[in-house]
């Protein structure tokens, strides 16, 4: 699952090399915030979530049994971290329909910039069409790395995000 | 390569400002680095200390093994007269070192 520089930098944190700490949280921050924001509605919240994920994954890397298995193990970290977050915020309802919800999201307003207009259309995709398009078009993941840490055929992470690019694209001309 | 059919969503990407995420990164790798030491200290504290325990309880439980009467065995007073202490090193029995002991005591 982990390529083989991010299983040296997890070896290399657990023998307490701090460069090697840097590197990973570089490499992994755009990461964990594609799959936060792919759960929540605000980019900050996002990052927040990122950011505790990564201090959480690394600081108990300890814990981590199989280091191969480091990408799922952090991204799973994210999800919760992320769900914790909405139901303390109180917006976490089981069958959410984020088209419900347009009327309080940013990119409703007279003159929305971009981030907004990028942000409403996200939050029209499905969670999981957000998600392959966050790790495809903002992390540059390839369809076989998405399909194996999503569980997914590398067809069906083509066809979520030509679907998912199809409906951005309605939305950003519209807007 | 940048796909022609990308959606370019870099105004959402937090990496953009290199500046910024660099504070972020230096921050958030600080306090995993203190954070990771703390709970190796804490690991090794937390073995540590009943490590100690376990050994004191096993000195405790030997000293008052020691110490302990251990009734009468033979011709007790006679040996009494004879050994010392450090004979019980030497591989005499402990009922009659205790007599000894308590003769010191009582001479005291």
């Amino acid at each position: 699952m982990a390529d083989n520089k991010t299983l040296e930098l997890v070896i290399m944190i657990i023998e307490g090399d701090e460069d090697a700490c840097q590197l990973l949280v570089r490499r992994y921050y755009r990461f964990c915030y594609s799959v936060a924001l792919s759960i929540l509605k605000s980019s900050e919240d996002a990052e927040d979530v990122a950011q505790q994920s990564l201090f959480s994954a690394l600081s108990n890397l300890n814990k981590l049994l199989d280091f191969a298995r480091f990408r799922p193990w952090i991204r799973q970290i994210v999800k919760n971290k992320a769900l914790t977050m909405l139901k303390r915020q109180g917006r976490h309802t089981q069958k959410r329909s984020h088209y419900h919800e347009m009327e309080n999201i940013p990119g409703k307003e007279d003159n929305p910039t971009l981030k907004d207009s990028l942000m409403y259309g996200l939050l029209k995709l499905s969670e999981r069409e957000r998600e392959v398009l966050l790790l495809h078009d903002m992390d540059g993941w390839k369809h076989h790395q998405i399909g194996e840490l999503l569980e997914i055929s590398e067809t069906n992470s083509r066809q979520f995000l030509f679907v998912a690019r199809k409906k951005m694209r309605r939305i950003l001309t519209q807007a | 390569m940048m796909s022609k059919n990308r959606i370019d969503l870099s105004p959402l990407d937090p990496t953009i400002d290199k500046n910024r995420f660099d504070v972020v990164v230096k921050k958030l790798t600080r306090n995993i680095l203190s954070a990771r030491r703390i709970s190796t200290v804490s690991v090794l504290f937390g073995a540590f200390i009943p490590l100690m325990a376990t050994a004191l309880m096993v000195l405790m439980t030997a000293m008052s093994l020691f110490f302990m009467y251990a009734g009468k065995s033979g011709n007790s007073q006679q040996k009494v007269k004879t050994l010392t202490f450090a004979k019980w090193v030497q591989g005499e029995k402990r009922s009659t070192v205790w007599k000894e002991v308590q003769m010191i005591k009582v001479r005291k």
